[in-house]
Parts: structure tokens; C-alpha cells; sequence
């Protein structure tokens, strides 16, 4: 785990581009909150955009691997509240099948990569959608200062959001049997590399 | 806890004959026990087994369904700790545990929720965890010491880990030298984990649970 610096991902497989983003009713109402991006910003339906789950490179170490974003607290005092992450289970809705209950999991650290929040529970309650959704999920609050990490285990049950290219230098993979942390760069079949964003965001006042 | 199955519980946990699993099984199996593999710089580790050299201890492996089935959903393996400052907190707990694996046709069992409780002295709760067995316990090398990061927790004198398997894994159990640190927990009660022979002989367990904080 520790060498593993480039991932081969198959970017033909993740062609998903241009996914149909819609979001749930909480994103609505936090409007009045401080989104914290580290993606390109850019509009959603513009992003060029895939999903992916750590099962496909990881295999059954990605019990233990999330995707992590690093955030910056905007002022002292500031307190987290709420992430939200582009996800996805699977939901076939024409035949309206309901992939197997699993659960993903939900770490907020510090800068010095110490806990200071978790959350377990079932992608089928939060990502049972046509499609990607951006889904937001309220923690309780959290004051954060400086630096911190959000880190998002979809341990294969789901896929999460990311955007191909315009990568901001902030998105990882963290390993959790050496609580460290893995830059994320994918290299294609052609010898390319990618560098990407999660879709992951911190939300709070 | 569904007050339907109190009383049945309660005939369960005095009856307190428990299944030892595959002793013979479990021996062989602690070879190849994977280490703990956080780092624990400036950590201390509070054990309530035997403490002898873990190839050295007489372990099985048990799960709380085997022995109460449906009932034993809401009881738990639990440990008494003693902080041993006033100040110190607890980061995270170690459970021998594992969830199985079959490394011929690389399958696993679905997730299942364990639950992790944290009590103080008075049995008051501080603080829970529930997650898929399959993120801590799903190791191709049989039982291995699961970690469950916790944040930090200040905790002072006496206080319990309490580890739900619910019948999703199955737990390490040091089988005799019991220290009397051990115990199921079930209906806001305690009750001393020990196994009855059918020679009448009492014989007190040690969960292999482990308290990590500093």
C-alpha cells in the first residue's frame, strides 16, 4: 500500500461523463452556510465528471482506504456542519432493484490527521437515486481550525463523484492501517496521467 | 432493548454456559494473527486478559448469537478498564475479531453492524459506534486485532467497552485465568463472563478487547 503512488484506472470504463447531477433537499437548506470546494468550482453540469469506488483498485483493502479532501477553515471559530459528496449506489429504476444494504463511512480529521468525528451508515439511505446525486449529510457541528480532512469510504457498496483534470492538489486517498495519506493521480493504458478532484465539500458557519 | 426478549434474556445470561468454538481450530489460527498496525506513539494499551504472550494463552473464538441466538442481538462482550491517570483519554479500542473470509473463491459475509459502547463506572453511556464488521475484521489471515478509532474521550476511574458482535464475527476469548474483568452485558446488566463445566467447575473468561488512549 505504502508504494502505491499511481493507480490504473480504466477511463473508458468511467465514461460517465457529463452525469446527471441533482441534489437532495438539504443542499437547499443550508443555502445560507460557507461551501468549501476543492474541486475546479466550476457549475456541476459543466464538470467533466466520472464516478469511482476504491474496490476497483484496492480490492479488499478498500474496507480500509477512503477518498479524502483537505479543507481550510475560512476563519477561527468556524464550525462544520454538514458534507456534502456526489454518490451514487447503483439503483436501477426501472426495475427498481435496491442494491444490498452496506455501509460507507464518514471521517472528519484534523491536521495532524487525528480523529475528530465519525459516522457510519447504508449508501441505500442516502444514494438511492437514478443517478449521481449530490448528496448533503449533516454531522453534528464540529469546530475545525487550520487545516482538515474529510475522508469518505465507499468500500465498493457505491461510487462517488470526481472531475477528470483541473485538479486542485487536494484530494487523496487515506490509508487507514498507516493513517496516511496517498496523492491521487490515475495513469491510463496510453501512459497518461490524471490528476482529479473528489466531488466532496465541507459545509458550515 | 425489545422488552420482549428480557426475560428470556435474563434466563440466558444466568444459565452463562458458553459455546467454545472450535478450540482446537482457534490454536492454529493465531499464527497467523495479524498485528495491530496503528501507529501507538506515545499510547497506552490497557489489557484486562491474562497477559501472557498471546502464542501462550489458550484462545477461542465466540459469538454472542451461537450462544443466545436472536437474544443475544442486544448483549454484549464487555471490559472493565481503569484509566490510569485523571487525565487520560481514550482513542480507540482493539478487538480480536474476524469476520471471515474464504480465500478459495475470495468471498465474505454481507455486513453486518457491530456496535462499540463506551460506559462509565455507573454503566452511563458516553459514547457509540455502530459499523459493518467487514471494515475492521475481513482478513484473508483469520483473527486479527481490529481497530476502531474513536474520538478522543476523556475517561476517568472504572470504565466499560462494551463490543456487540451481534453474529456478524466472532470475538477472541482468553479461555480461563480470568482476571473478573470480563462480562456480558445485556438489560442494563452486568454478568460476569465465566463457563460452566459439566463437572460443575466455574471457569472465568477473558475477552480479547483492548482500551488505546493516552
Amino acid at each position: 500500500m505504502k508504494k502505491m503512488i499511481l493507480l490504473i484506472l480504466a477511463l473508458c470504463f468511467g465514461s460517465l461523463v457529463g452525469v446527471t447531477l441533482s441534489q437532495n433537499d438539504e443542499v437547499d437548506n443550508a443555502a445560507t452556510m460557507t461551501v468549501l470546494k476543492q474541486d475546479s468550482g466550476t457549475n456541476l453540469s459543466l464538470m467533466n465528471t466520472t464516478t469511482y469506488s476504491a474496490a476497483r483498485d484496492w480490492g479488499i483493502d478498500a474496507f480500509a482506504v477512503g477518498e479524502a479532501v483537505k479543507f481550510t477553515a475560512p476563519e477561527p471559530g468556524w464550525e462544520l456542519k454538514q458534507i456534502r459528496i456526489v454518490g451514487w449506489n447503483g439503483f436501477n429504476e426501472t426495475s427498481r432493484t435496491v442494491p444490498s444494504p452496506n455501509n460507507f463511512l464518514i471521517e472528519i480529521r484534523d491536521a495532524n490527521l487525528d480523529l475528530l468525528y465519525r459516522m457510519a451508515d447504508t449508501q441505500n439511505a442516502y444514494f438511492t437515486y437514478a443517478g449521481p446525486v449530490l448528496r448533503a449529510i449533516d454531522i453534528p457541528t464540529i469546530p475545525v481550525t487550520g487545516d482538515f480532512y474529510v475522508v469518505f469510504y465507499d468500500r465498493g457498496a457505491m461510487v462517488i463523484g470526481m472531475e477528470l483534470g483541473n485538479a486542485t492538489g487536494n484530494s487523496y486517498f487515506y490509508d487507514s492501517m498507516y493513517s496516511q495519506l496517498v496523492p491521487v493521480k490515475f495513469t491510463d493504458e496510453d501512459n497518461v496521467t490524471t490528476e482529479i478532484n473528489w466531488i466532496i465539500r465541507a459545509v458550515g458557519e | 432493548m425489545g422488552r420482549i426478549h428480557q426475560n428470556i434474556r435474563g434466563d440466558h445470561l444466568n444459565k452463562m454456559i458458553f459455546l467454545i468454538y472450535g478450540l482446537c481450530f482457534v490454536a492454529s489460527c493465531f499464527g497467523a494473527m495479524a498485528a495491530d498496525t496503528s501507529s501507538e506513539s506515545g499510547y497506552t494499551t490497557l489489557a484486562q486478559d491474562s497477559g501472557k504472550n498471546a502464542s501462550d494463552m489458550n484462545i477461542s473464538l465466540f459469538t454472542i448469537t451461537d450462544e443466545f441466538d436472536i437474544e443475544g442481538l442486544d448483549v454484549a462482550e464487555a471490559v472493565k478498564f481503569k484509566a490510569p491517570s485523571s487525565d487520560w483519554k481514550l482513542y480507540g479500542v482493539k478487538v480480536l475479531g474476524w469476520s471471515d473470509y474464504n480465500s478459495t473463491d475470495y468471498s465474505y459475509n454481507m455486513d453486518r453492524n457491530f456496535l462499540l459502547e463506551i460506559r462509565d463506572k455507573d454503566l452511563h453511556l458516553l459514547y457509540r459506534f455502530a459499523d459493518a464488521q467487514n471494515g475492521y475484521f475481513l482478513t484473508d489471515q483469520g483473527p486479527i486485532w481490529g481497530v476502531i478509532e474513536i474520538p478522543p474521550l476523556a475517561v476517568t476511574e472504572d470504565f466499560y467497552v462494551l463490543f456487540y458482535d451481534r453474529g456478524g464475527m466472532v470475538v477472541g476469548m482468553e479461555y480461563n485465568n480470568g482476571t473478573g474483568n470480563s462480562f456480558l452485558y445485556g438489560n442494563g446488566i452486568l454478568t460476569p463472563a465465566q463457563w460452566t463445566t459439566e463437572a460443575n467447575e466455574t471457569i472465568g473468561i477473558n475477552w480479547m478487547i483492548e482500551a488505546v488512549g493516552k
